[in-house]
């Protein structure tokens, strides 16, 4: 019996948990995703749409931060799927957008735009495998990390004394 | 103040190191807490400021090194706690009848610290490692079907992805570990602690709880081990964060993918590097699933872990697994999983 009342409120545990998700499954069915999640001006991205109408022209979007730019048309396949890569202008300024691909169907996603990844490479080499150099992290001068240390150990003793006083009983 | 409620009597082994690892990793989620808030005055969670404010707190703000490291060192340690107070447990069979439901509560808890605490942690440093960790989460998200659907991207078009595992980190994550907590903390309550393996093979405890006259401990002295231990954490963390900075790695760089996770998720890789994506899927509900159902294999009456040699093949399994995955991940070549 407490076997079987603990199966089922695991199972309604469970099944709570899934509800927003199954709930956002009975949505649209369409989609689109895009490659990278994160791009800068001037880079390429991969945008993938789904069920957008078969056949249908898909004109793909970026709208936000006051800017509304048509990256092209593509032409979807008989279940209404592309793949395209698409180049963002290049004055494109830094933020997050939102990418809308239409066709006999629309769907949307993000893309986030920005500078910090640029560091004045290029998207060739972005894509190439080239990649910057880590950034510098400061160095405590010795003595301030000597006195840290010390501090921490100061602590630490504290907290061994604290945890070994003699014991009370009840 | 009522402090008086919490001058109860609790079974003398309580008043133990192996019976506060409980309680050590509550105060590691405490310090946790505690220098989050403060970290998260210096962090911008917008993807094109994310990583030149945490270079802000380590390099800039007042003790932001000394704070950070204290916060990620504290995480990895709480993990340690949470993994020695899961395998004091398991030796001492304490998830049996009546306290099953409290090892699935604390098995939550720990999937709530490492693959909500830990990996959202990760994200927010929005490095090379945290975009391809990030990429990951999007491409699970996809495999979960219905249930991603929350974790993925097309989810809302409206914010980007890093605020919105920001929020995930600091409300989200420590709201679900709040309600565990309470839970695990009830059920302890009301179960009272487990009794010895040798005090419940010797019949001492009926129902699995000693009798009064038995709990010969005194629960402050519990809670001045929990904030001694506690103590000793918090030192060891900045000790650690002075010794071993944390690192931020190179801005991320989306078309490569050449960093290895958190050493947490190391026995995770090793899957992923045989199975490909699904495989961190595939490996995480093969180990908690197995350690879920541990309280419903072990049937056996007698909780002395010689009196079950099922139980100790199969924790000496699991242990030998994870520590070998993650040193074959340690010491493999980064691959590229993502399609």
């Amino acid at each position: 019996m407490k076997l079987k009342l603990i199966a089922a409120g695991t199972l309604t545990l469970a099944l709570l948990a899934l509800a927003p998700g199954l709930a956002l499954a009975h949505g649209d069915e369409t989609g689109v995703t895009v490659q990278p999640l994160t791009s800068k001006p001037d880079g390429v991205i991969t945008v993938k749409g789904e069920l957008l109408g078969p056949k249908s022209s898909v004109e793909v979007m970026v709208t936000g931060n006051g800017e509304d730019v048509d990256l092209g048309e593509v032409k979807a396949n008989a279940e209404g799927d592309f793949t395209h890569e698409f180049r963002l202008p290049a004055d494109l300024k830094p933020g997050t957008y939102q990418l809308k691909a239409t066709g006999k169907k629309s769907a949307t996603t993000q893309i986030t735009v920005s500078e910090a990844l640029a560091g004045g490479a290029s998207s060739e080499k972005a894509g190439s495998g080239a990649m910057e150099q880590a950034p510098v992290i400061r160095q405590r001068p010795l003595r301030q990390s000597i006195g840290l240390i010390a501090l921490f150990g100061v602590l630490a003793a504290a907290g061994m004394f604290f945890a070994t006083m003699r014991r009370q009983k009840a | 103040m009522g402090l008086s409620a919490l001058r109860y009597a609790v079974p003398e082994h309580a008043n133990t190191f192996w019976y506060t690892l409980g309680g050590i990793t509550f105060m590691g989620i405490i310090i946790l807490v505690v220098t989050g808030i403060w970290l998260a005055q210096y962090y911008n969670p917008d993807p094109s400021g994310a990583r030149e404010s945490v270079l802000f707190i380590q390099n800039t703000a007042p003790l932001g090194d000394v704070l950070r490291g204290i916060h990620i060192w504290t995480a990895y340690l709480v993990v340690i706690t949470a993994l020695l107070h899961l395998g004091r447990i398991f030796v001492t069979a304490s998830y049996k009848a009546p306290r099953e439901v409290n090892w699935l509560v604390g098995l939550a808890l720990l999937a709530a610290l490492v693959f909500g605490g830990i990996f959202t942690g990760t994200v927010l440093r929005w490095d090379q490692e945290a975009y391809e960790a990030l990429a990951h989460n999007m491409e699970l998200a996809t495999l979960l079907g219905a249930f991603g659907g929350f974790f993925s991207e097309a989810f809302t078009t409206s914010v980007a992805a890093l605020p919105r595992l920001y929020i995930a980190h600091v409300s989200m994550v420590p709201l679900i570990l709040v309600f565990l907590l309470i839970a695990h903390i009830f059920l302890i309550k009301h179960h009272g602690l487990s009794p010895t393996p040798a005090q419940e093979d010797a019949g001492e405890a009926p129902g699995g709880r000693l009798p009064e006259e038995k709990e010969t401990g005194h629960y402050p002295t519990h809670l001045r081990l929990m904030i001694g231990y506690g103590l000793v954490l918090f030192a060891l963390a900045g000790t650690l964060g002075v010794i071993f900075p944390q690192p931020i790695g190179p801005a991320p760089n989306p078309g490569i993918e050449v960093t290895k996770p958190s050493w947490v998720f190391y026995w995770l890789y090793a899957f992923e590097d045989w199975l490909g994506l699904n495989g961190i899927l595939y490996g995480a509900i093969l180990l908690f699933g197995i350690l879920a159902l541990v309280p419903f294999i072990d049937r056996t009456p007698l909780r002395s872990l010689r009196s079950r040699p099922v139980m100790l093949v199969i924790g000496i399994v699991l242990v030998v697994a994870l520590v070998v995955l993650s040193l074959i991940t340690a010491f493999s070549p980064v691959v590229s999983h993502m399609g």
